[in-house]
This record gives C-alpha cells, sequence and structure tokens, in this order.
C-alpha cells in the first residue's frame, strides 16, 4: 500500500524520474502517476481526432503500450512525449482510414466530439454539460471543424503545446500552424455567430 | 502623428499576441498597430474571446478498464524486463547461465540414446541392416517405423531384438520370431563416440 506522503512526493516528481523509476526500479506506483498524469488529456485529444469512442479506446491503449514498451527510445526531454506518440499513432489510424475506405463502417452521422461524455460514468459530467448549452455548441462546432484545424486547437487545448512544438509535430512549418489556428478561431466564431442568428461581419483590414 | 507600425506577417503576429508567443518588441508592434487599425484590434479581440471559450472544454476520461488493462501490462512487461534486462547485465549471473546450458547440453549427449544423437542412420539401423541381409522384414519394418524396434544387450550378453507391429503387419513380427535370435558377431571396431556409447556393426548367420 502506498503511503500518503510517498504519493504526494510523487505528484511532484517529473515525468522523467517517474520514467526512470519505473524502468530501473519497477515502480509501478510510478508508472501508475505517469498514466493519471496524461490520460485524460491523451485520450480527450485522440477522441476529439477519431470521433468513435471504440477506436479512441485502441489508440490509447496502442500508445500507452508504446510508451511501456519503447519508453527508452522515444522518451522526450523537452516534454510532450506521450502526446507525441498519441498524435503519430492518431494520423496513422487517420490516414489508414482514409486509404481504405470502409463502405461497411461509416462515419456516424450525428457524430459528436462529446457524446462520449453521455456515458453513465461521466453523469456528472454530462449534467455540468446540460446547464451550459455555450460549451455543449462549442463541443459540436469543434467536431465540425477540418482535421488539420481541430488538430492545432486541440494540441493547444490540452497540451499547451508552442505553435513551434505544434508545427514540428505536424510537420508543417510554425506559420502554417498560426494560419491553422487562426482558421479554426474564425470558422469557430463564424459557427458561433450563425447558431446565435448573428451575421458574422469580416473585418477587411487589407 | 504617431507612424503607424509595418507589419508584413499581421495574421501571424495577431494568433502570436493572442496565444502569448510574442517577445515584448513584436508585442508592442502589435499593440501600437492596433491603436491605428481599429479592424486589427475587433479581429484580435474576437480571437481572445473564441479561444477563451475554447479554454472550457473539458476531458474525457478513458474508460477504467482500458486503463487498468494498461497498468496490467506495464506490470507484466516490467517483471520480464527485471528478469531479462538485470539477468544480462549480471556478468556472474550470465556466467552462471552459460555453464548450466553448457552442463545440460553435456549431459543430454551422454544421456540420450545414440539413435538420437547419429539420426535416422542409427546403431539400430547399421546392425539391423548387417542381420537384414538374413532377416528382410526388420529391414521392411525399419522402412516403415524405426521406432517400433529395438535392440538391447541382456545380461546373458545376448543381443535382443524387440518389434512391436500394427496389427494390419503382424507377418514381420512372425517373420522375425521364426528367424530367433541370431549370433552375432562384430563386424566392424567400436568407434568411440562418448564414454556411454559405442556405434558398430553387427552381423550373423541363423542356426
Amino acid at each position: 500500500m502506498m503511503s500518503h506522503k510517498s504519493q504526494k512526493s510523487l505528484l511532484q516528481v517529473d515525468d522523467h524520474e517517474l520514467v526512470l523509476r519505473y524502468r530501473r526500479n519497477n515502480d509501478q506506483e510510478a508508472f501508475r502517476q505517469l498514466l493519471d498524469r496524461h490520460q485524460s488529456k491523451i485520450y480527450s485529444y485522440i477522441y476529439s481526432m477519431v470521433g468513435n469512442s471504440e477506436t479512441a479506446n485502441d489508440i490509447f491503449q496502442e500508445t500507452f503500450t508504446k510508451v511501456i514498451t519503447k519508453m527508452d527510445e522515444t522518451y522526450n526531454e523537452q516534454g510532450k512525449w506521450i502526446m507525441r506518440i498519441a498524435h503519430n499513432a492518431t494520423i496513422d489510424y487517420l490516414r489508414k482510414k482514409k486509404r481504405f475506405v470502409d463502405v461497411n463502417a461509416q462515419d456516424d452521422p450525428d457524430y459528436d466530439f462529446y457524446d462520449r461524455l453521455t456515458d453513465e460514468t461521466l453523469d456528472d459530467a454530462q449534467e455540468v454539460i446540460e446547464k451550459d448549452e455555450a460549451k455543449d455548441s462549442l463541443m459540436k462546432h469543434i467536431s465540425d471543424l477540418p482535421k488539420e484545424q481541430r488538430e492545432v486547437v486541440m494540441l493547444r487545448h490540452y497540451y499547451e503545446m508552442s505553435f513551434k512544438e505544434i508545427a514540428e509535430l505536424t510537420n508543417v512549418s510554425i506559420n502554417t500552424a498560426l494560419g491553422r489556428m487562426r482558421y479554426a478561431l474564425i470558422n469557430l466564431r463564424k459557427m458561433f455567430d450563425k447558431e446565435h442568428g448573428k451575421e458574422t461581419k469580416y473585418v477587411e483590414r487589407r | 502623428m504617431e507612424k503607424k507600425p509595418n507589419m508584413s506577417n499581421v495574421d501571424e503576429l495577431c494568433i502570436k499576441y493572442v496565444f502569448d508567443e510574442l517577445d515584448p518588441s513584436e508585442i508592442t508592434l502589435v499593440e501600437q498597430a492596433m491603436i491605428h487599425d481599429q479592424n486589427l484590434l475587433i479581429e484580435v479581440e474576437s480571437l481572445k474571446s473564441t479561444w477563451k471559450k475554447i479554454r472550457n472544454l473539458p476531458e474525457l476520461t478513458p474508460p477504467s478498464n482500458i486503463s487498468e488493462t494498461i497498468i496490467d501490462q506495464a506490470i507484466d512487461y516490467s517483471s520480464q524486463q527485471q528478469f531479462f534486462g538485470n539477468s544480462w547485465r549480471n556478468p556472474g549471473l550470465l556466467a552462471t547461465a552459460a555453464i548450466v546450458l553448457f552442463s545440460l547440453l553435456i549431459s543430454t549427449a551422454y544421456l540420450l540414446p545414440s539413435d538420437t544423437i547419429n539420426g535416422n542412420q542409427s546403431d539400430d539401423s547399421r546392425s539391423a541392416a548387417a542381420v537384414g541381409t538374413h532377416t528382410p522384414a526388420i529391414t521392411k519394418s525399419q522402412e516403415s517405423n524405426q521406432d517400433m524396434l529395438r535392440v538391447w544387450n541382456g545380461h546373458n550378453n545376448l543381443v535382443y531384438i524387440g518389434k512391436r507391429d500394427t496389427a494390419d503387419d503382424a507377418s514381420h513380427a512372425d517373420s522375425l520370431q521364426g528367424r530367433g535370435v541370431l549370433p552375432v558377431q562384430s563386424e566392424t571396431s567400436p568407434m568411440i563416440l562418448s564414454p556411454a556409447f559405442r556405434d558398430f556393426q553387427l552381423t550373423g548367420n541363423r542356426y
């Protein structure tokens, strides 16, 4: 049984130290802490990108299998290494999906990014969402964004990635990453305005 | 009047400004530009407020069974690594493992029957082939199933040949029995394979 003191100390330990403790000392609690620390962000990102809980579960598990088995090679002192693995696994899936269109596995036309929140296990979260219509619509609108724009938004939101890091991860220039974010925000703004019956006025700066 | 700042990459600078990724000199540049261009100010404020909404996105929790599976996987993998990883890193343990493996190989060579060591062309095969000039049934039997033929030396220094036939092939056993035990003598000098094994051929004539 883990003492309260050691649990508290693990909370303060950085990823690198957790990896070392798990790898060198077979410290299972260190791994558990690593998982607890990243799982929600990683899962949210994957789910937002694939829009299917079953696939998200698979990719999430695949991500952490790689974390376990390839920890030595993949660990990056710069941080965000688990997100990097998750992102690559997600992109691999999306590429394969694009290449091999399965006529029997059509996308759910009612797909909503945060449908997952309606699960019984997330009743509390669902209640919060029901109380906040604005938040609910935001979720729907984000799932309507083009993949590239959604990717930038989610990497920034869940992992506080800088645009330089996003650009490196997604193999684009920083300006492209910045442009995608800009268009994502403009598109979301349009969606909100449309939803509320407002006419979006585009500001002509040049 | 203050001069309007020149910003060639205004879109990028605006986004960087919203996300607080500009250095102080660039911040000043953008803020000056917003003073001169109200539309730019409106756009930046619009981007900021939209991003603020996004920041309210909740995090999803993966199903607990998936997390538990991952924990189990980590425990299994770590156990394997502890065993194999540490073994390879420990020279003492490695040397012990090598000695044990070597001992096993040696003892296997001593203990295994000669037919296993020599393959299909075993002592049995060769001795039977020699006897087989008078007992063709043995040769035929060997071709069909070598495992059914056993040759051994009894306490009375007689070589025994045991044969187990299938029900539809009993004639071979009868033939072998009819020919009885043959007096045999060594046809070749024994070749010493190991302290426990000799390889030589036997031949003999019927009474």
